[in-house]
């Protein structure tokens, strides 16, 4: 049975059984302000949860804004709020011990894992979604024992396996929907619109190609989603081999789904329903079939000039002077009127010469040029500017 | 160092994009710099320094008791560490005083490899409270570069109640998302931001449509940050570093910035108290170079409306154009110096060069020749030219040092 992962539809409860019938087990809650992007109130997240533990269904609350120094005890008088609403009936077993808390501050949930107010809950959830891609920095986040950590998106499905394969603790990723590209404290919308911004809105880059970023504004900041949706239920399969307790997340919150679209969606998490007709916005794998995005900006360098490692660099070219002379500032090593020298332009051009001599600027002859110096060579046909040289 | 008003100092950190800039920035005022090698910091596009380059800016610094701290601060993949032992044995090797980190992992690693290393948090990590400060001292951080998105009260109450030494930038440009955290160019240009690839899309303009109006905007653009009228507040609040951003900037925006704090951080300590027009002065210094409006960044309040800079940076206009660096100083016997020329200029036009302490150098050009003393009556960028001045008095010029047009 897979792990699957979504909101609580706190605005038509109803469609809780449709998620339930789907295998759907986990449900996350929203109370505003803690949640980055939350908009249910603490009466609501407390209906929810009375909904769902009568259904045994497992809750999760999400305290995922980051909280500044200044903001902390607003922030965290405000989960004292919360926790006392829903342990209000005490005579009843604690509501929270049959919830879960996602945090994403390192700072809440290091407080959280070592004060009474954690212990108030079945679990700490770490959210690991920017960043932290690599199984070191995992595996010892895993021992400060979070219930789950949420895994980022930005992992190809290589990467994924094998970061999974070196922790045990279970995990989470974003199965179907919007990617969350920028998270600011300022309220950028209501600056622009001068009015408070409790919609979405929709940018479209005027410099590149790019249309249909999503924005959202509300007490935590502004979020900006990517246009298209990341959709890999057509590799939930492949996903599911990869690790018995990964959880699946389906975030419908940003898809601007009718309900019958909803109920239609949540449907195909049913494995004989493969109707996907209703589904018309643009999506994509994302960065999960493979992730490049360090390999472009390597090569947008030229190569040719990139100063290496090389024990045997010497320099740059920083004046060339047609027919008289190459003026050199030394970098590493030092060289005589004896040595050869390598000289590449950022062209690529090659060329190997003995110096005849090695003047200083005021032309005063020297013997040798050391790290640090400035010096005259005889001019070499095809160099410039920003050629670089090597001892050979 | 204690100053005559008994008050620490904060340490003046400088960027240095390379070994030259890293010159500049002693010879300017830094007490630090931070830099990258050319593998694993967030500036790919920076020259960067190679392993020797490294180990000569190591010396450099040390002879003149200054620090050097090493940015490794993009998020690592696992096939990264590929290699990594080595050149953290290297730095450590080379005696670089700290390194900058953002992924508990790489901070992990390094522990590993080298626990005497010294280990700074980058702002990356989004260090934004005292429970988190106290999570990365925990995890052998012995400095955190805390976020910009803090104020400088709530950085004394992260110091005091952490008991973690603090770096807080003062002065340039602002990532408008909590830094770290945000991806656009990862999934727009195929560059990841987080390793070096930022395509810088939060300054790109935008078409925002909220379903009933529409309006162009550069709405993500952040205003740069100028930290210095809050100098004092540095030194009140205990903030061990103040941090300036740029490793990607030129010479004169690296020599100017480092000038104008320096100056600052120097004033306050000795007489306890920033005049107004000595101030002023500064953040005149602080406006001789490109750059987007100004505001307090995060320090004194929380940013508003008027931290977005609603204008298209690529079209801002060098004010006091850079003309060149001083390759050769000046002495008794010969009042030429050599200038590596950066921009056109000719004989009778002004020329500045940026002093390390007070008012900087100004003079007409007398004289340009080549090295072989032929006149040049006007220069070409990436030349080497003699320039004489027309001034009676001589005035040092040391190598290095800025040379600009402009106001004084």
């Amino acid at each position: 049975m897979k792990n699957f992962v979504t909101y609580y539809p706190t605005e038509n409860p109803h469609l809780l059984s449709s998620f339930i019938e789907a295998g759907f087990k986990t449900y996350l809650l929203s109370p505003k302000i803690l949640s980055r992007l939350g908009e249910s109130s603490f009466e609501e997240v407390l209906l929810a949860c009375q909904d769902l533990r009568k259904r045994n269904q497992m809750i999760v609350i999400e305290f995922d804004a980051f909280v500044r120094e200044g903001d902390w005890d607003v922030y965290l008088n405000l989960l004292d709020d919360l926790i006392q609403l829903l342990n209000k009936n005490k005579e009843e077993d604690l509501l929270t011990r049959d919830c879960f808390l996602r945090v994403h501050d390192l700072g809440v949930f290091s407080y959280l894992k070592g004060s009474k107010k954690g212990d108030l809950f079945k679990g700490i959830e770490l959210v690991l979604d920017h960043g932290n891609h690599n199984s070191v920095g995992l595996g010892k986040y895993e021992e400060l024992s979070p219930s789950k950590i949420v895994l980022s998106s930005q992992l190809s499905s290589h990467k994924l396996e094998n970061v999974l394969s070196q922790i045990e603790v279970e995990s989470e990723i974003l199965l179907w929907g919007k990617i969350l590209l920028f998270y600011t404290p300022r309220n950028l919308l209501s600056y622009q619109f001068q009015k408070k911004m409790d919609k979405t809105v929709e940018a479209k880059s005027e410099e590149s190609p790019h249309k249909g970023f999503l924005l959202r504004e509300n007490e935590n900041g502004t979020f900006m989603f990517y246009p298209k949706d990341l959709f890999l239920l057509p590799l939930l399969d492949q996903l599911s081999q990869m690790k018995e307790n990964l959880s699946f997340r389906f975030d419908y919150r940003f898809l601007n789904f009718s309900e019958d679209d909803l109920r239609a969606a949540v449907s195909l998490f049913k494995e004989e329903e493969t109707d996907d007709s209703f589904y018309k916005n643009e999506h994509s794998f994302g960065l999960f079939r493979a992730n490049k995005t360090d390999v472009l900006f390597k090569k947008l360098k030229n190569k040719k000039t990139l100063r290496n490692q090389r024990e045997d660099f010497v320099g740059e070219v920083i004046e060339a002077h047609q027919g008289k002379h190459l003026a050199i500032r030394l970098m590493n090593q030092s060289f005589t009127k004896k040595d050869q020298l390598l000289f590449i332009s950022p062209q690529g051009k090659e060329v190997t010469i003995n110096p005849r001599w090695i003047k200083k600027a005021s032309l005063e002859e020297k013997e040798e040029a050391h790290t640090g110096d400035l010096v005259l060579i005889p001019f070499v046909k095809g160099m410039t500017v920003k050629s670089v040289i090597f001892k050979v | 160092m204690m100053s005559k008003t008994n008050i620490k100092k904060p340490e003046l950190l400088a960027p240095a994009g390379d070994l030259e800039r890293l010159k500049i920035a002693f010879l300017y005022g830094a007490d630090a710099v931070y830099l990258g090698g050319q593998s694993y910091g967030l500036r790919s596009a920076a020259k960067n320094f190679t392993s020797f380059e490294l180990e000569m800016g190591l010396l450099y610094a040390h002879e003149r008791g200054k620090k050097v701290y090493v940015t490794i601060n993009s998020f690592f993949h696992d096939e990264d560490f590929e290699h990594f032992d080595d050149y953290i044995l290297f730095l450590h090797q080379i005696k670089v005083d700290a390194v900058i980190v953002s992924d508990l992992g790489v901070l992990v690693k390094i522990h590993e490899i080298c626990p005497e290393m010294e280990i700074h948090l980058s702002t990356q990590a989004s260090c934004l409270n005292h429970q988190s400060a106290l999570f990365w001292k925990k995890m052998n951080v012995t400095r955190i570069v805390l976020g910009r998105e803090l104020g400088l009260a709530e950085g004394l109450s992260i110091a005091e109640k952490s008991g973690v030494e603090l770096e807080m930038f003062c002065h340039g440009s602002m990532c408008m998302a909590y830094s770290g955290h945000c991806t656009i160019s990862n999934y727009t240009a195929g560059r990841d931001s987080n390793r070096g690839g930022c395509a810088h899309s939060c300054r790109f303009e935008y078409t925002l449509n909220d379903g009933q109006e529409e309006k162009k905007s550069f709405f993500m653009n952040s205003k740069d940050m100028l930290g210095a009228a809050y100098v004092e507040d540095f030194f009140k609040y205990g903030i061990a570093s103040m941090k300036i951003e740029g490793r990607m900037k030129g010479p004169l925006y690296v020599a100017s910035v480092t000038k104008a704090y320096r100056e600052l951080i120097d004033e306050y300590a000795e007489k306890g108290e920033i005049k107004a027009d000595f101030l002023e002065e500064r953040i005149h210094l602080l406006t001789g170079f490109v750059h987007r409006d100004y505001f307090d960044g995060n320090l004194s309040q929380r940013a508003k409306s008027d931290s977005v800079y609603e204008k298209n940076s690529s079209s801002e206009q060098e004010s006091n154009p850079v003309l060149g660096l001083v390759a050769e100083g000046n002495n008794e016997n010969d009042k030429r110096f050599l200038l590596e020329v950066k921009g056109k200029f000719s004989v009778g036009d002004d020329i500045y060069l940026v002093n390390s302490k007070g008012r900087d150098i100004s003079s007409s050009i007398e004289k340009i020749e080549d090295c072989y003393g032929n006149t040049i009556e006007i220069t070409k960028p990436s030349t080497l030219v003699y320039i004489s001045l027309s001034e009676k008095k001589t005035n040092l010029v040391m190598p290095l040092m800025v040379a600009r047009r402009g106001a004084s």
